[in-house]
């Protein structure tokens, strides 16, 4: 008896060894599979993504849930130390926006009376909706977030995402409950922009750094230190004229931007649902949208 | 007969807690948590979980929850799908090929490993996302990255150790 479980065991052991090899290099081709799949067929890769995504977010927004409140409660603390001072530099902030005000009431005005002369078409309706961060990934090698809010209440893929400051990224992928945010840092992110004063065009290039880059500037169209970067519109992903950044530095051949939004203290986002699927939203989200109409 | 069974089940969650572990490495690592700068930086948790089951408890992480795991990784820090699947996979492959060096070792040894293991690891990530991108990715966060993964792994693994003689001594 013992012998012949012996025998089972020297014969069973290797063939136990191969199977776990052999199990082992299938899950490894199957990853470069993956990888490759993911370069050949987007659409498919992209649901199974979601669905997933779909599934672990309730997970991520309780897990985000006591983060928020200790950051709250850190934040409460400083503004209890900085309340004097901030109330001199908001009493200041006040007087100047006062001013802004007024300018701004005779600028509305004026410029309804020269819309009226013009004829002039407004752009179409602008929608919000807003969404919770609930996980800041990527690490190194992706600059992306997720939001709990997706198909259902009408968020769709290549629509902006931004925080009150400023351009935040647009959605790269949705689910149902969830999406996913390519922030502008991103590598893969490509923005049609204008120089606010100049009117200048060009392309914001995300490099994974916190300062996306400008790229095909037209020839002598001029950009310095302090011009105001917003989105061009061109493309019809984005509306135009949404504040982006401020350029902040202008070596030979490399304009950099710094974003308004800040990615590390926003917690809140507005989806801007804009009415028009532009050149980003293809069949994935199209077919997301059919279903909910 | 209701003994064994209850110790059966006992056993059972005891041995899946190093892979559910991981899982919540894999979470916690892409919570939000609002730190200037953490995002672009955070370490990879979960490589170090696997990284640590390899090495003392393979029989508690076989390669198809380190392909999940590494799936999970993927999906929610938004990679290229299958980028990390691959280097802990390979984590896990290089480990257990070398377990006659690092089995017994001291924890100076093991943590050794990692750092050499991870950089690898690391390298290689480098090269297939900056090969699929076409452009060459920043290494500077990366190199932040790594050394804050080689800087937080001791702590981690202290409690891994401590899990280890806790939760799964019986098993």
């Amino acid at each position: 008896m013992k012998e012949t479980r012996r025998t089972v065991n020297r014969i069973a052991q290797p063939v136990k060894t191969v199977a776990q090899r052999f199990a082992f290099m299938a899950l490894v081709l199957f990853a470069v599979g993956l990888i490759v799949l993911g370069r050949v067929d987007v659409g498919t890769v992209e649901r199974a993504r979601s669905q997933i995504l779909d599934a672990v977010t309730p997970i991520l927004a309780a897990m985000s849930q006591p983060v928020v409140t200790v950051n709250n409660w850190i934040a409460e603390g400083r503004q209890l130390l900085n309340v004097h001072s901030e109330n001199a530099r908001l009493r200041e902030e006040r007087e100047r926006l006062t001013k802004w005000q007024a300018a701004a009431r005779a600028l509305e005005a004026e410029n309804r009376i020269l819309k009226g002369l013009l004829n002039f078409q407004p752009g179409p309706m602008v929608n919000f909706i807003s969404g919770r961060v609930v996980a800041d990934t990527g690490g190194a090698f992706v600059h992306s977030m997720v939001i709990n809010a997706g198909a259902v209440v009408g968020v769709a893929k290549g629509q902006a995402v931004a925080t009150g400051d400023g351009l935040l990224g647009r959605v790269a992928s949705v689910g149902e409950r969830a999406a996913r945010v390519l922030l502008i840092t991103d590598l893969n992110s490509r923005i049609p922009i204008v120089i606010e004063q100049s009117r200048v065009r060009a392309i914001m290039a995300g490099n994974n750094t916190s300062k996306p880059r400008l790229i095909h500037l037209p020839t002598g169209g001029t950009v310095s230190v302090g011009d105001r970067v917003v989105t061009s519109g061109h493309g019809g992903a984005f509306p135009p004229g949404l504040p982006i950044g401020v350029v902040s530095a202008v070596n030979d051949g490399t304009i950099e931007v710094t974003p308004f939004a800040n990615r590390d203290r926003v917690e809140f986002v507005r989806i801007l649902d804009f009415g028009l699927d532009g050149i980003i939203g293809d069949l994935p989200s199209a077919v997301g949208r059919k279903r909910r109409k | 007969m209701r003994r064994t069974v209850w110790h059966r089940m006992d056993a059972l969650s005891r041995q899946l807690t190093p892979f559910l572990l991981a899982v919540v490495l894999v979470l916690l690592g892409v919570v939000a948590l609002h730190v200037p700068g953490w995002a672009r930086v955070a370490p990879l948790l979960s490589l170090m979980a696997v990284y640590h089951w390899a090495v003392y408890r393979p029989d508690l992480m076989p390669a198809y929850a380190v392909f999940f795991i590494g799936l999970l990784q993927d999906v929610l820090s938004g990679m290229p799908l299958g980028v990390f699947t691959l280097i802990y996979l390979l984590t896990y492959g290089v480990v257990l090929s070398q377990q006659r060096y690092l089995t017994g070792r001291t924890f100076l040894v093991v943590w050794l490993g990692f750092v050499l293991i991870s950089a690898g690891g690391m390298a290689l990530a480098w090269i297939i996302v900056s090969g699929i991108s076409g452009v060459v990715v920043d290494p500077r966060a990366l190199l932040y990255q790594y050394l804050l993964g080689i800087g937080i792994y001791p702590p981690l693994a202290r409690l891994f150790l401590a899990w280890q003689s806790r939760i799964l001594r019986p098993v």
